[in-house]
This record gives C-alpha cells, structure tokens and sequence, in this order.
C-alpha cells in the first residue's frame, strides 16, 4: 500500500510537464477545427435527425473543410444546450439546432438565454400542422367542430403534447378565430397523442404532415384542415383554415444558430456551405422531401429578421393564453 | 397459412449474407450498449444511425432490431455481475441476480437469462408475427383511464415488494414518487421542486439514480467487509456455471409469465420494457409460494423481468409497424431512421412493403439464436472477469459508471445526480429501506400521475370515468383483487402450518 | 444503529415537511381536475406517514448492530466517496481520462490493492479503452485536459 504512494505524483508531474508542448489553439483561418453540431435535444428527435442530416451532407459534398461532429446536449426543454452553446461567445467552431422551444423555453422563463444571445446563422425549414380526427369520428369537416364546440363550450377535445408548446399554440390561434373553447389535453409527446385520437380517446388532435400521412393513407385517420398559407402538394383535397375563414396560419421554424459575437467573416462561410447544401438536388430528395416539410433557404440577415418575428408571434400567443404576463 | 408463407420468404431475405451480418452485428453492438452502463440502446442506435445510410431498409432495420433486443441480454451482465444495471431495464435483475453471484451463482443466473431471453424472444416474435394487427387495436383501445388502472394495478404488485418491512418500504415507495414530479409538469407547464436546477426541467433521469443507488451505493457498503482479495463473486467449477434441474423448474413458468407480460406491455405506446421488468419482478414475488426468498438469491426473480424486458422489446415493434407510431424512445429512434430511407412505417406497411417486416421478423429468429450462444459460450468469461481484488474491483466500477453516465447527456450535471444518489443508496441499504419501491415508483408514478389527470380532464373531473370504462374497470378489479386476496396465501400456509420450506440463504452485505 | 435510524426518519420527516410547503404553493385541483400540487401534497403525506410508521416500528425493534463495522471500515468508506467527489470535480479541469487514471490509482491504493504492476496497468488501459470505445467509436466528447484527453 506505501510502495503506490507515488504514483499518482509521478503521473500528476508528467502531465504538468507535457502540457505545454500541445500548442493551444493557433490563430488560423476559420475553420481551423472541427465544428461541434450542439443538438440541445436527445439523440433521434426532430432536431437530431436534422443536424445528423446537415452534417453527413455537408462532409459528403466537401462544403466544409473539417469534419462536423453532432453533439447531444439535451435537458431543461432545450436550456442546457442553449446555454452551453451562448457560453461559446465569440467561438465560430459551435453551431445548434433551433426548433420552437429556441423561442418557448425562454418565453415561459426556463431558460437563463433567448434568441438575442445568438447569431443568426441560417433557415431551413417549416413545418405545418393538421387539425386530425380519426375515420370512424362523427366530425367530418371543420364546420361540424366548430357547431358543436359553439353549443357545448369546452366539450370537444383535442389532444397535444405540451402547454407552451406549437400544437397549444395553433389550438389557442384556432379558438381565438373561430370563436370556440376547446378541452386541449397534454400527452407529452406528438406520438401519445396521436395515439390518443386514432384510439378515440379525444376527439382532435394536431400532427405534422409527415407524422400523420400514413394514418391518413391508411384511411385511419381524416385530416379536417391544414395550418399553412396554400393547400399542402401531397394532401391537395385538405383545405386550409384561411380558405374555410379561419386565419390560421402556423408552422414549426427549423434552422440553424452560432454563438454570440462571432466574425462576420466566419458567419458568411458557413452560410455559403450550408447554402449550397439547402440548394442541391440532395437536400431537397433526402430530407425536405422525405419528411414532408417545406423547405426555405434564410441567408443570415433574412434569418435574423424572421428569428425576431417568430419571437413576437409566440409572445402574443403565450400572452393570449396566460402562459405569460 | 398465409402468414408462414410470409415468414419463409422472410426467412429467404433475412438468410442473405450480407443481412445475417447486419443481424450479428447489430446483436453485438447491442450486447455491447448493454453492457456498457449509462448508455442505452436509444443511443446507440441514433449514434449508428449515419452510418446505416448506405445500407437497404431492411438491412438497417434488422440492424437495430438486433441492437435493441441484443441490448437486453447486455444489460443482464453487469447487474447480476457488479449490481450495476446496464441499461434501465435490468435495474430489477441487481436485486436477485447479484445476490445469486455474491453467492457463487453468477453462471446460473447469467444462464438463465440468456436462456429465458431466448425463449422469450422466441415467443415474442411468433406473437408478433400472428396477432401484431389485432394487439395495435387493443393498445388504441388504451386511453389515459386505462394507463391509470394499469399503473393502479402495478402498484399494487408492487406493495409486496414492501412487505419486510412496510414502514420502511412506504417510505422508500414516497421518495421515488417524489422524484417522480421533480420537473415541469407537462399539462401546466410548471417547474415543480427543480431546485433551480436547468437538467431538472426534463424530470428526474431514472438512470442516474439507479445507477447510483445499486451500483455506487453497493461499491460502499462492500467497503465495510475487511476482506480487500477476492471480491466474493465466484469460486468457479463448472458445474456451476448453467442452471442445474432446480433452477430450471423454478424458472420455466417465471419465463412464460414473464414473455407474456412483457410483450403485452411492451406493446403499449405508454409503458416500455422498464415497466414490463419491473411488473414482471413484482408478480413473480406476488405469485411465489416463498417470496420471502426473493432478494436473496431467487433465480425467478432473474428469469421473470429479463425474460419480460426481451418480450418487450419485440412487443413495443407492435405500435411501430402496424401504426406507424414509436411505443419508445428506441423506436422513435428508428422511425426516424426509417423516414430517411424513404419507408413509412404505417398501418399499410405490410401491403406496401412485405419483404421487408418479413425479413425483420425472421431476423429475429436468427438473431435471438445469435445471442443465445454468444450469452453461453461466454459465461465463463464474464464471471472470470469479476475475480479481481475487491479494491481493484470498487475503483473500476466507480469509473465504468462515470463514464457511461457522463455520455447519458455529455454533462457532469448527471455524475453528480449519481453520486448523490450513491450516497443515498448506501444510507438505504445500511439503515435497511428497500430500494426497489423507489426505483419502481420514480418510473410508474409519472405515468400515474398524468393518466389520472388526462382521464379527468376527458371527463371534465367526473370520477366515473375509471369504472365506466370496462377495460379500466377490469384492471381495477383485478388491482383490488391483488390487495384484498394477499391475506389467503398467508392464511394457507397457516393452515398448513409445518410443511418444511426450503433453506432460506442467509442474506449477506 | 438506533440513533442513526431515528436521524434518517427525522430527516425524512423534515422533508416530507419541505415537499408539503413545495407543494401548497403550487394549484392543488381546478374544477374536480388535479393540478400540479395535487400528487406531491399527497406523496408529502404518504411519506411523513413512512416515516412516523418506521420510527415506531424501530421504538418496539431491539436495536441492530452498529452502524459501522469499526473505524477501518468508516475511512475506507470515506475516502471512495471523497474520492469520487473528487474526480467529478477534477474532469473538467483535468479531462475525463487524466482524472480516471488518476482516481483508480489513488483509490486502489487508499483501499489497500497489491501489485503495483497490474494496478498500473489497470488504471491506464481501462480509462483508454474507455476513451476508445466512447469517444472514437460512440462519439462521446469527453472532456479533455491539458494533455489533450
């Protein structure tokens, strides 16, 4: 037991002695190292598959010089990653995803960081609701919810993940334009609660194009109306509330975010790489196409603009719905 | 008829070379995941998922099927080994497979749950080739009153787990249900006792407390034996290693029980393979003529949940292939994976894509078979493995545990989580709570908790929603009938008075 | 043994006592419709009725042995939890396998392991082989020190 004793000392004196012979980063043009991919969600979400897409392209296009390396940070609705990523100020080596909670999280005071603390880097996709009811439901169109949900305030229910989350959001914007109370109820989770529909158990719920098209196929399910501006390419016969007289119009807003404080210089070459990415063939076949998004190429000025509406969009609604003061 | 001409076509596509090695490597990486604390196969799969990108669909999908399922076997070894569990659906082999070891039984209790993995695997996939389409209906048939009954009903399994000591196990069963709120409550969107902690938002990660609970909390109390050689696993003969006549009698009905229980549950959206081992554990004690031996030592208290956490992995591909909807977060994962190759899962997967479930399901024949070998030949390898001086042995799993902690979220926030409950775990252990009520609760109270509030808010508060429901009503009935009924069997034995029961081991620390 | 029990159930009774205070503070049920205090004032309850439960329970009970086999036993004990509060704290600074090698070093020593060859070994390849298969194969950052892992 005495003869170990100076071990540990030996090995803490060679690390000491070793360290200084690794240079400590060496100012070169950017990139210079790998960058980190911060996912500030577990690894197979929305916003995983997203980056783990991004990144794979990227290397096998050779846009990017250096390797890009996905890094799960999940916690806290997506603060912990947020966090971790504002704390990179000035470091162009980090990028993250940004999904709604970039904008939830802080709105309902959960995270110590909002969209200001970030650069704007580039937008890539939007992805729309659909107001989903089950086959055998007695609710055939959007005029038969809103007659019985006008009769029986609160009778008619609609199943959603979370409060402060898009599909409370679009419900809130749903019953604000109809003039209608709904019984919205929280599963956790887009999957519970389609479940929770397609078992009958509520009677709507709200699903993304491409989580619901295979019930919807399957003649399972019935959509009642979609959330966007036009009619959706693959679901021509599904109306849009605008066209039924209800303005809603809502979708999720993926892109991509830097640190705080990075160059400009450095801001504008990944923009062009993740640019030529959003335009090629590929990206439009293996990810817009394939989850049933609409894709949309945001440089970054475009992006921050539309980063800062978003902002103010879910504030009046979380305003609306007494989620916030 | 149709449904075996399907499979032999399977069993052509799952045949081809290069998808038997899809299927073995995917069964040893999940071995691999599931030995490897911390780190679970929805992980693993995620992380591998790039580099599936190449391959067909079905190639990839036999892979992490392989992987899932191969993550259960994995899992078994270091909780029966080390009482580390190596992914969450093993927590409730530490409690009699580590005692089997402390005794010299690793090789028994590894065998049997390589062998009841098998059978239950085996199982699992012949129900899920024939009633997969009938079972989807009745997991839709499961809203929030049904989850609510069926956790009322696991509950009330699980006060038997308490019944050494009641006072203590009440206690223990409150803490985990504590933990079970500790984050923002989804329906209201209200942080509850975070303690200003970012990573508590989420909730409490169930696998850092058990991994500090049983794995860091035993390396402490093992500190307290003088002894610093050998660490007390296994003198090694080989007789020893395979379950003899016995083991095998009292583990057949635990593994049957087990697989159907398991794969039932598994194939709920809302529940998981955490959930069938922990109620598969749970009933095996209920049901036993002598529970008292479990936690000491009881093979059916391995055979029973590592059986039901296989037949679960197979059951939650029920939601996955006939809805199109992951029943956990493995799964989830591998939808994910599937959209990118351009394959919906969905109810009409099958007309549109036959090949391809019947080439899965026959890999899972395979890769069941795979695993079974792999689990035996090694036996001795892996018990060998833990016959190093105690000391060696106590820094070794402190730092297998950091690690596969650590990459649960890349953040230390869950190495502290771990040690706290390390601490925690030994103050239990010492003052003698149990703490498989709190495990048990932190995983089923949370589901509890919001069925019971969703069921209510369906029936705007009215409180008949839960009996007039049948489904529900049933499972109620049946959860009271577990209350009522345990003073019968106490009563028996009464009655039958001197009838001899076996030796009980001593419980050692 | 007795006294370190009573400690615990007071404990536990003090936070029961927390989660009740916790618990009030939050909407106890709206319209017959549990809200988020409803579980935790409950689980307060059924918590404290644990430990009361207990505490009588080790009032009738003869006293166990002690909670401690001995002085040895309690600065074994000790010095691995110091230890592991130790190396959560030196990773980030030191890196994660700097800080292990260390930590098993120290450890096995403290706890009295013999063979220096083999424990040296031991504490350099596991926490490499650790580097391997999670950082080069998983692709789990770690976090790294000055020597770079």
């Amino acid at each position: 037991m005495k003869r170990l004793g100076w071990l540990p000392v030996i090995l803490i004196v060679v690390s000491v002695l070793v360290s200084p012979v690794i240079p400590a980063g060496l100012a070169q043009q950017f990139p210079s190292r790998p960058i980190e991919f911060v996912v500030p969600f577990a690894a197979g979400g929305g916003s995983d598959l997203l980056a783990r897409a991004i990144a794979r392209m990227l290397q096998e296009e050779k846009l990017l010089p250096v390797p890009i390396v996905v890094v799960n940070k999940p916690g806290g609705s997506g603060a912990v990653g947020y966090t971790y990523l504002a704390s990179k100020r000035g470091d162009p080596h980090h990028i993250a995803t940004v999904s709604s909670s970039f904008w939830t999280t802080p709105l309902v005071g959960q995270s110590p960081v909002s969209y200001r603390d970030f650069t704007a880097l580039y937008g890539l996709a939007f992805d729309t609701f659909l107001l989903v009811t089950r086959t055998e439901s007695t609710f055939r169109r959007m005029s038969d919810v809103v007659a019985v949900a006008k009769q029986r305030p609160g009778l008619v229910s609609v199943s959603g993940s979370a409060i402060a989350s898009d599909d409370a959001v679009v419900t809130y914007m749903l019953e604000r334009e109809a003039g209608i109370k709904l019984n919205y109820i929280s599963f956790g989770g887009s999957g519970p609660a389609l479940v929770a529909a397609l078992g009958g158990h509520v009677i709507l719920t709200w699903s993304n194009p491409g989580e619901v098209l295979p019930q919807l196929e399957a003649r399972k399910a019935r959509a009642l109306a979609v959330a966007s501006a036009k009619r959706l390419a693959g679901l021509p016969d599904v109306p849009t509330f605008k066209e039924l007289g209800y303005n809603v119009d809502f979708a999720q807003f993926r892109g991509v975010v830097m640190p705080p404080n990075v160059q400009a210089d450095a801001v504008r070459i990944l923009a062009d790489a993740v640019g030529r990415l959003c335009r090629s063939r590929r990206w439009q076949n293996d990810y817009v196409e394939k989850n049933m998004i609409t894709g949309v190429c945001m440089r970054p000025d475009e992006f921050g603009r539309a980063v800062a509406a978003q902002h103010e969009l879910y504030r009046k609604v979380f305003a609306g719905l007494g989620v916030i003061k | 008829m149709e449904t075996l001409q399907h499979l032999l076509g399977g069993f052509q596509i799952a045949l081809l070379p290069v998808n038997l090695l899809f299927a073995f490597a995917g069964v040893v990486i999940g071995q691999l995941i599931g030995v490897l604390p911390g780190i679970g196969p929805p992980a693993g799969v995620a992380i591998l998922l790039p580099a599936t990108f190449k391959l067909n669909p079905t190639s990839a999908m036999i892979m992490f099927a392989g992987i899932y399922y191969g993550a259960m076997y994995g899992g078994t070894i270091t909780s029966v080994l080390i009482n580390i569990p190596g992914e969450a659906a093993s927590v409730m082999t530490t409690l009699d497979g580590h005692q089997m070891a402390r005794q010299g039984r690793a090789g028994p209790a590894l065998g049997i749950a390589a062998f009841g993995s098998f059978i239950a695997g085996t199982i699992a996939t012949v129900i899920l080739m024939f009633f997969a389409p009938w079972l989807a209906g009745v997991a839709l048939s499961f809203g929030p009153p049904e989850y609510a009954a069926l956790m009322v009903l696991a509950f009330a399994l699980v006060i038997g787990l308490t019944a050494a000591s009641p006072a203590r196990g009440l206690a223990s069963l409150a803490a985990g249900l504590f933990l079970a709120v500790v984050g923002v409550d989804v329906m209201t969107g209200l942080p509850r006792f975070t303690f200003g902690q970012l990573p508590l938002l989420d909730g409490m990660d169930f696998v850092p407390v058990a991994m500090g609970i049983f794995g860091i909390g035993e390396v402490l109390v093992s500190l307290e034996d003088e002894s610093a050689g050998d660490a007390g696993a296994a003198r090694l003969r080989l007789a020893d290693l395979f379950p003899n006549r016995q083991d095998w009698a009292l583990s057949r009905v635990p593994i049957l029980r087990g697989s159907l229980l398991g794969f039932l549950i598994g194939a709920l959206p809302g529940a998981g393979a955490t959930t069938a081992s922990m109620v598969s554990y749970a009933a095996e004690r209920r049901f036993s003529r002598h529970p008292e031996r479990f936690g000491h030592g009881a093979i059916e208290g391995v055979a029973g949940p590592e059986s039901a956490n296989n037949a679960a992995a197979v059951g939650a591909l029920v939601p996955l292939l006939t809805l199109g909807i992951p029943g956990s977060a493995t799964t989830a994962v591998m939808l994910g994976g599937l959209l990118i190759f351009g394959l919906r899962p969905g109810p009409l997967l099958y007309q549109q894509h036959p090949d391809y479930e019947g080439g899965l399901i026959a890999s899972m024949y395979i890769g069941n078979a795979m695993l079974v070998v792999l689990n035996t030949v090694f036996i001795p390898v892996f018990v060998a493995a833990v016959r190093v001086q105690k000391a060696v042995l106590a820094a070794l799993i402190v730092t297998f545990s950091i690690v596969g902690v650590y990459s649960l979220e890349n953040s230390m926030f869950s190495v502290w989580l771990m040690l706290l409950f390390g601490g925690i775990g030994f103050f239990m252990k010492k003052l003698q709570y149990p703490p498989a009520p709190l495990v048990l609760a932190l995983v089923l109270g949370q589901t509890l908790e919001m069925a019971v509030r969703q069921s209510l808010k369906m029936s705007h508060g009215d409180l008949g929603i839960f009996i007039s429901r049948p489904l529900s009503a049933a499972l109620l009935t049946v959860a009271l009938a577990m209350v009522v009924l345990p003073a019968l069997p106490a009563l028996r034995r009464r009655v039958a008075g001197g009838r001899k029961v076996p030796e009980i081991p001593a419980p050692q620390r | 043994m007795r006294t370190a029990d009573r400690l615990a159930t007071l404990a536990l009774l003090a936070f029961a006592a927390y989660v009740y205070a916790g618990a009030r503070r939050m909407p106890y049920a709206e319209g017959g419709i549990p809200g988020p205090g409803f579980a935790p004032t409950w689980i307060s309850v059924l918590m404290a009725a644990g430990a009361l439960l207990t505490l009588m329970a080790t009032r009738t009970s003869a006293p166990a042995d002690c909670f401690l086999a001995g002085r040895a036993a309690a600065v074994r004990i000790l010095s691995l939890g110091a230890a592991m509060v130790a190396a959560a704290l030196l990773i980030p600074l030191l890196g994660m396998v700097t800080t292990l090698v260390l930590f098993i070093l120290a450890t096995v020593t403290v706890l009295g392991g013999r063979g220096w060859a083999r424990i040296t070994a031991a504490a350099v390849l596991v926490p490499l082989a650790l580097l391997a298969v999670f950082q080069v194969w998983l692709k789990v950052p770690f976090p790294k020190g000055p020597l770079g892992f």
